[in-house]
């Protein structure tokens, strides 16, 4: 099921999320028919010495995305399009974007010393598809191999009937890389399982926090030793 | 909210979509995959592709085990996978809305339970 759903206004101040009074509006009444229930935060991480403290890396502003904050941009975990602005990630994401580099570097990179393409330039990760993209719908290339195929041509067709609440949940998808980097393995079918409204309620932000300050930990000396600013900071 | 559900053909190997919500539109837009459908203006296409996402998800995995930056960009997790894929393409108008940003995501379910 693909949702499109126009929110706003609803990112507050980050530490808001961890202080427990909920400033932040839902982006709810987009449920399923028959919505899991709400799933039990993370427990709230406590700073300990000789590691790094993330906040500043989540509550630092995206350049070129009109104020829009780390926090802002995974908070819920949708694809935001603003279309007043040019297409391309994280306004959207065009199949060649490389989100992923993108993504690494404005969760770890300070955005006043660097820009969100910083590790695309190196590159970190692949920069582009092993088969070029279309151009034109459906933008995709066509599969690997010679797969057996439906012939595209019937007509006629037996669809369930069954409701929504019949089915089950296997996966959500928002903003690329953000489940992949930020939730940990135990987190991914109760991640999976909820809705942005939990999102915006703030239930997974603890978890975001303890994934990356786990990675910042084991990843900030490299990211230095590259000759890279880190945002996190000395607890 | 828009859905797809896919169905049988009367035939072996034919498999069609069933799509609601569809701005523009009114009641299910139905067709085979494997085809492009224009519902009134929308095009839908569902269907088997190379897969579109690359990075090294290996070395994603090895660089949060290891604790050091263990990335390769010569290796791609995806190289020669195929995916699913339902791709739409909506005329901003029927989307666009002031200036209210959009928000987009996506669930996937399935009849019976988790494999």
């Amino acid at each position: 099921m693909l949702r499109t759903k126009k929110c706003q206004g609803r990112f507050g101040p980050y530490i808001a999320l961890l202080a427990g009074p909920l400033m932040l509006a839902a982006c709810g009444g987009d449920q399923l028919s028959s919505p899991p229930p709400t799933p039990a935060p993370t427990p709230t991480p406590t700073a300990v010495a000789g590691t790094f403290d993330v906040v500043r890396c989540l509550s630092q502003t995206i350049p070129g995305m009109g104020g829009m904050t780390v926090a802002g941009a995974v908070v819920p975990d949708t694809v935001k399009i603003d279309f007043s602005r040019g297409a391309g990630f994280p306004n959207g994401r065009l199949p060649s974007d490389p989100v992923v580099d993108m993504t690494l570097a404005v969760i770890f990179l300070d955005m006043t010393k660097h820009d969100p393409n910083a590790l695309a330039a190196l590159p970190l990760n692949p920069l582009g598809n092993d088969k070029p993209l279309s151009t034109t719908f459906p933008f995709l290339a066509s599969p690997h191999g010679a797969p057996p195929l439906s012939p595209g041509t019937a007509t006629s067709f037996t669809f369930r009937t069954n409701a929504a609440s019949e089915y089950t949940r296997v996966d959500r998808m928002g903003m690329p890389a953000v489940a992949t980097a930020l939730v940990g393995s135990s987190r991914k079918n109760i991640y999976n399982e909820a809705n942005p409204a939990d999102d915006s309620d703030g239930v997974f932000v603890p978890e975001f926090i303890v994934q990356l300050t786990n990675l910042t930990n084991a990843l900030r000396d490299d990211f230095v030793a590259q000759g890279f600013t880190p945002c996190s900071t000395a607890n | 909210m828009i859905s797809f559900r896919f169905g049988r053909g009367a035939n072996q190997g034919e498999y069609g979509v069933q799509v609601t919500g569809i701005p523009g539109t009114t009641g299910p837009v139905v067709g085979s995959v494997e085809n492009t459908i224009n519902a009134n203006g929308v095009l839908i296409r569902a269907g088997l592709f190379d897969d579109p996402f690359f990075f090294d998800l290996q070395g994603f995995r090895e660089t949060r085990s290891m604790g050091t930056l263990r990335f390769d960009n010569q290796r791609n997790f995806f190289t020669g996978k195929n995916i699913t894929a339902l791709v739409l393409s909506i005329p901003r108008d029927r989307l666009e809305n002031g200036t209210n940003r959009l928000d987009i995501w996506s669930t996937a379910s399935r009849f019976g339970g988790q494999l």
